[in-house]
């Protein structure tokens, strides 16, 4: 698989306020295949969003970002801000934890949704206006005249959430990052947004960087798995392959699941819910 | 053999309707939260309220807490029915019964350092000394695993299975019976979900605490329930132990519920 995104020792240095020099991301080196999704898990304030943030350059002013972030040949991280705003939305999309911030509450969503398009491309408002009443449909809105003139208030979480992801894909950008898209969704939400992100990225080769503290998110959609600990990935691999033998105790305590300290075993799964999960 | 029937908490026929007014027309409109829900829990156990959102969990929760006031229904706990009691007593009673949130980074007060936050509940209560309030602050602190030299930390020093601990701290203040968590840990990663899971495991056995977790996240309640509650549209629509529940779910909102998110295994084993 050819490396769309490649990334060499990329560190993220945040000055605070009384001047101390705090490094949230420390010599990160990986690659994501063309279609390829990679997970990376780890636990709070370990640095993931960071890493998500530098390669979309939303840094921040306080912090330092360097190393190499090649995507399809370009560094990213030598970009300035008017390059940046070419391919933020248009290369790579966001979806971010935050449904409630994420959208303006005095606009119409389907307009939300066509704004994206039509600061990306020569299009006349109405056609940006005309495709994205489609991704609309695509993303199982429906009717999609009804949710193109929804506020978003009106909406569940899940539908926004829904909305987000037309907002990041209407581009066709070829690396979504998602970060903890399923942190506000209850049980029968998650589960029809990562069946639903999993269709669209086989319908459009998409790569996706999942930052995800649930191993079941995880476990649905990523190929490769990184860990991460401390602004550091100290774990990367297949993913059935680190969560079945993880090197590193961190890396089980991030992935495995336990009652009273006893993992929970897979045959109490297939007793627990075996028969359904493998009727699905 | 029966045990002794001696709930903490004894919860009769709750209902809960919000009135709103509509936009513009101002027209009024009734929203049932929940209705008809009985149940008892008894001391030093864990029940767990499981739902889909919408399903009325958290409004239930908050009517517990008696941060809202059901439309009817009884909460008896001592012989007592909290919802008759007079506003002044309530001031007593509401210290045995707190409650933690979803998201510590909303509800602890930025303006408030760590050592602040968990006395502030003292304060309105009136008791102790400054002196003996910050040091039972500190106690909490080490209780819950921060070190007391972070007393005058702000919360958002703190990460988020941090923070949660400050807000475990400050509901611990106030010595309840009753801890309610409204999806107090979903927010976390697993390794913070499990800290937290154990040391109000440790504080249950110790106090006799009663827990309430609100989750949509099963998988976080099978680690601690002793009994669950399924909720859907506003009724519980099944309540028993928690190893005969998961084992065999009846009702079919339930099983849904179950199947919905399965563990790595089952996906890794169906792949290969």
């Amino acid at each position: 698989m050819e490396a769309l995104l490649r990334i060499q020792d990329l560190s993220v240095r945040y000055r605070t306020d009384n001047g101390a020099i705090h490094c949230a991301v420390s010599g990160a080196t990986f690659e994501i295949g063309d279609g390829e999704a990679v997970g990376l898990v780890g636990e709070s304030g370990c640095g993931k969003t960071s890493l998500g943030l530098a390669l979309l350059g939303l840094h921040g002013d306080n912090a330092e970002v360097t190393g190499s972030a090649f995507l399809a040949g370009r560094d990213l991280l030598t970009l300035d801000e008017r390059s940046f705003q070419q391919i933020r939305g248009a290369k790579i999309a966001l979806i971010s934890q935050d449904l409630g911030l994420a959208l303006s509450p005095v606009l119409r969503v389907g307009d939300q949704i066509a704004e994206v398009l039509h600061a990306h491309s020569d299009q006349s408002w109405n056609q940006c206006r005309t495709k994205a009443a489609s991704w609309l449909m695509r993303v199982g809105l429906t009717p999609a005249r009804r949710m193109f003139s929804a506020f978003p208030h009106q909406l569940s979480g899940g539908q926004l959430q829904r909305v987000l992801l037309a907002q990041a894909l209407i581009c066709r950008p070829s690396l979504l990052i998602a970060d903890e898209p399923t942190a506000a969704l209850d049980v029968r939400n998650q589960a029809e947004f990562v069946a639903l992100l999993s269709r669209l990225r086989a319908e459009f080769g998409l790569s996706i960087l999942l930052i995800s503290h649930a191993p079941e998110i995880q476990a649905r959609l990523a190929d490769r798995l990184l860990v991460m600990k401390d602004g550091r990935i100290i774990e990367q691999g297949k993913f059935a392959q680190i969560y079945q033998n993880p090197s590193h105790p961190y890396t089980r305590a991030m992935l495995w699941r336990s009652v009273a300290g006893r993992p929970i075993q897979s045959a109490e799964h297939h007793q627990l819910i075996g028969r359904e999960s493998l009727a699905l | 053999m029966t045990l002794p029937h001696n709930p903490v908490l004894d919860v009769r026929n709750l209902g809960k309707v919000y009135v709103q007014r509509r936009p513009l027309t101002r027209e009024k409109f009734t929203v049932q939260a929940f209705e008809n829900v009985s149940f008892s829990i008894e001391r030093g156990t864990t029940l767990a309220i499981v739902g889909e959102s919408g399903a009325g969990k958290s409004s239930l929760a908050r009517c517990l807490a008696l941060l809202e006031t059901p439309t009817r229904g009884e909460i008896w706990s001592n012989a007592r029915n909290l919802l008759a009691a007079k506003r002044s007593s309530l001031r007593a009673i509401r210290h045995e019964v707190q409650m933690i949130f979803q998201d510590p980074a909303s509800s602890l007060n930025p303006r408030f350092n760590a050592r602040e936050i968990i006395e502030e509940p003292l304060l309105i209560q009136r008791i102790g000394t400054k002196v003996e309030r910050r040091e039972q602050a500190l106690t909490l602190m080490r209780q819950v695993g921060l070190p007391p030299e972070w007393e005058s930390r702000s919360p958002l020093e703190f990460s988020g299975g941090q923070r949660q601990r400050l807000a475990v701290a400050r509901a611990l203040a106030l010595e309840p019976k009753i801890l309610i968590l409204d999806e107090a840990l979903s927010n976390l990663d697993l390794a913070s979900q499990e800290i937290i899971l154990q040391l109000l495991t440790d504080l249950q056995k110790a106090y006799d605490l009663t827990l309430v977790h609100v989750s949509h996240d099963l998988w976080l309640v099978l680690q601690v329930a002793h009994e669950i509650a399924v909720m859907q549209n506003g009724r519980i629509i099944e309540h028993r132990p928690a190893k005969e529940l998961f084992a065999h779910p009846q009702e079919a909102h339930t099983q849904e519920l179950l199947g919905a998110m399965p563990l790595p295994e089952a996906i890794l084993e169906r792949a290969f």
